[in-house]
């Protein structure tokens, strides 16, 4: 990928795009969309069938709220997400969770490397060195250490983190970028993609917050089996 | 188990992905779908023809390689579902995705 420099700085903080699939994340959502808006960001906020709809209790000028009349998964969000942003023209779309796992701060960590224009994606990593994971259990970890384990015979791509919501890329990264596992097998798929386009990537380290909402919320140890599932049954299209 | 069992199951399993990774065409599905239904039909005609068949390939009865293209059959119809499955899965994901953007509040365009 050599055509990226269309990428003029100084940058304005709205032509960053702040893309969170959120499904019924009713605690930590109005929090979570408040302290980026505060950046000078544009959010996108894709309500993926929550119960209670996101747009009725968000009401900021930076921030978009696009509703899936059905739940879809949160693969398929970030898609519409990314889809969204780009017809805003987003210069940079970075992907945030809405559980409140991912501290405000780390959003200029995971945009900076693009800024030179020397890479098109920018992958969140808890494991590199500066990453934290704050009071992780410990089979949550043994488990993404089995995905990245497993990412790195599929794809070859050496990265410390799989399972990261916190990623950034260019528009033309994101433009090329196809989600077509709606379900949580994306992660796995956005680093095929990346391996596929040839993309320059690199991590940057993020920290992830486990609280005790996150956790009830979040993955499931034993989803993981579904992912490898569904990223294998991909081929059968 | 002959050493013949296991190679036999793997060159099955990695030609249908390969079917339905690169040649897979609707026309290709029919036809299988008809040969098939046209042995069943054969078969049925011509019972014993089934046994000597058996008996050339190494499978004792008739009956059992019957039961052996059954269960291929079938696994090649699940396949299908699934693929089909899929796309209309992709389809719907893309009205939802549609119907969200058109939708939203705030936007620009």
């Amino acid at each position: 990928m050599m055509e990226t420099n269309q990428i003029s700085a100084p940058d304005k903080p709205e032509d960053t795009w702040i893309v969170i699939p959120c499904f019924n994340e009713d605690v930590t959502i109005e929090n979570v969309v408040n302290s980026i808006a505060n950046l000078g960001h544009s959010i996108v906020v894709v309500d993926d069938g929550s119960l209670t709809p996101v747009k009725e209790r968000i009401n900021k000028s930076n921030v978009h709220v696009c509703r899936h009349i059905i739940n879809l998964g949160q693969g398929a969000a970030i898609q519409t997400g990314i889809k969204y942003a780009l017809l805003h023209n987003a210069k940079f779309i970075v992907t945030f969770d809405a559980d409140g796992q991912h501290r405000v701060e780390d959003i200029k960590q995971v945009v900076a490397p693009l800024l030179s224009g020397e890479y098109d994606v920018v992958l969140g990593s808890r494991f590199i060195k500066g990453g934290d994971a704050l009071d992780i259990p410990k089979t949550k970890a043994l488990i993404l250490q089995l995905a990245i384990l497993f990412t790195k015979l599929t794809t070859g791509l050496k990265v410390t983190d799989t399972h990261n919501g916190l990623r950034a890329f260019t528009n033309l990264a994101a433009s090329k970028i196809q989600i077509s596992q709606n379900g949580m097998a994306h992660a796995t798929e956005i680093l095929v993609e990346i391996k596929r386009n040839a993309f320059r990537y690199t991590e940057t380290p993020v920290t992830i917050l486990y609280t005790e909402y996150s956790l009830s919320k979040g993955q499931k140890i034993s989803n993981a089996f579904n992912i490898v599932w569904d990223s294998m049954m991909g081929i059968f299209r | 188990m002959k050493l013949i069992q296991p190679i036999l199951i793997i060159l099955l399993l990695s030609s249908l992905i390969v079917y339905f990774s690169y040649f897979r065409s609707i026309l290709i599905d029919r036809l299988i779908a008809l040969a098939l239904f046209v042995l069943g039909i054969f078969a049925i005609i011509f019972p014993d023809t089934t046994t000597i068949l058996a008996n050339k390939l190494g499978v004792d009865r008739g009956t059992d390689l019957i039961f052996y293209v059954f269960a291929l059959t079938t696994i090649f119809c699940i396949i299908l579902l699934y693929s089909k499955i899929t796309k209309s899965t992709r389809i719907q994901t893309e009205i939802v995705r549609e119907i969200a953007i058109k939708n939203a509040s705030n936007k620009h365009f």
